[in-house]
């Protein structure tokens, strides 16, 4: 059962769908659900979990407890690889977290495609979206129509 | 300030971008006539491609004129099954379909059984991300099209690819 603070998010590990409590950060398996009541998506990586909603007509991005308004304009993401350690960074303000990038053994990286980091690496893809005005408006738009179907279901 | 990328304009691929990215500099040092800024992603130290060198340059372009290959025949795929009439589903579907081809295609038979795993393991789907993960990114299938047919104006600007008017 879904409590006043959780949200239906999607996993984009294919592994089906969280409740997401926005308080702790955390999400919870619920098993089969319906994709188009789903608010938003999540991501764990190196232990930290990572979520992209929307909530009340905005668009969030949160790291573990912690949350920002997308169009905060103080809000700063960062995203880079570390070539040498074959690790990649990411750090929204003053938070960073630097673990194994996803083409540490991957024979045909090539860096000269950045497109691929969007694909393969989920903070890659928050990156992307934070710097994507017209990406934030269409997912405010479709997430923000699926929480209006939730909350009418 | 955001770039727009326009349509393929010439043979060689190159493309137009409407602003210069903020992560790059006009600069006469440059092979096209730009660098990154100093701290961004794709300047030295931490870049490989050193931007005032001819001979990496010209190496980084071939890598991206190969990919704007794919890219233009992903979007004339698109162009024709919108002509038909299908639907953006099925169209988002057949892209995802074909740009993890494009991707596995760049491997030995040798190496593909370690990237099956890898893919399997990731997104449960051997071929690589999944149309559902995708949609689970973007959304909806329009965006999961745009997503696949996205291009880095940085990078293309950098190579001389993306031509800034």
């Amino acid at each position: 059962m879904k409590n006043d603070k959780e949200i239906m998010l999607s996993r984009v590990d294919g592994r089906g769908f969280v409740l997401y409590d926005v308080e702790s950060g955390r999400g919870r398996a619920c098993g089969d659900a319906d994709a188009r009541k789903t608010q938003g998506n999540m991501h764990s990586v190196g232990g930290h979990t990572f979520a992209l909603y929307a909530d009340g007509g905005q668009l969030y991005f949160q790291w573990n407890r912690r949350r920002w308004n997308l169009r905060d304009p103080d809000l700063k993401i960062k995203y880079r690889h570390d070539f040498e350690a074959k690790s990649s960074v990411f750090s929204a303000n003053d938070a960073s977290l630097a673990y194994p990038a996803w083409w540490r053994d991957d024979p045909a990286f090539n860096p000269n495609i950045p497109e691929y980091d969007e694909d393969e690496d989920y903070l890659a893809y928050v990156f992307s979206v934070k710097n994507n005005l017209e990406l934030q408006k269409a997912l405010k738009r479709t997430w923000d129509d699926s929480a209006h179907a939730g909350s009418a279901a | 300030m955001q770039a727009r990328v326009g349509p393929a304009s010439v043979p060689d691929f190159s493309i137009v971008v409407r602003a210069v990215p903020d992560d790059l500099m006009r600069h006469r040092s440059g092979v096209y006539g730009y660098l990154p800024r100093p701290g961004t992603p794709f300047a030295k130290p931490r870049w490989h491609v050193d931007w005032t060198s001819r001979p990496e340059v010209a190496q980084a372009r071939d890598v991206r004129l190969d990919y704007h290959r794919g890219l233009q025949a992903e979007r004339e795929v698109v162009a024709a099954m919108r002509g038909q009439g299908v639907s953006d589903e099925h169209i988002a579907r057949h892209i995802v379909a074909l740009r993890n081809e494009t991707r596995l295609s760049k491997y030995s038979e040798a190496e593909l059984p370690m990237i099956y795993a890898r893919n399997l393991d990731k997104y449960g789907d051997r071929q690589g991300p999944a149309y559902a993960t995708l949609l689970a990114k973007y959304g909806s299938p329009p965006e999961v099209i745009r997503a696949g047919l996205r291009s880095n104006p940085s990078m293309d600007i950098l190579t001389g690819i993306g031509i800034v008017q």
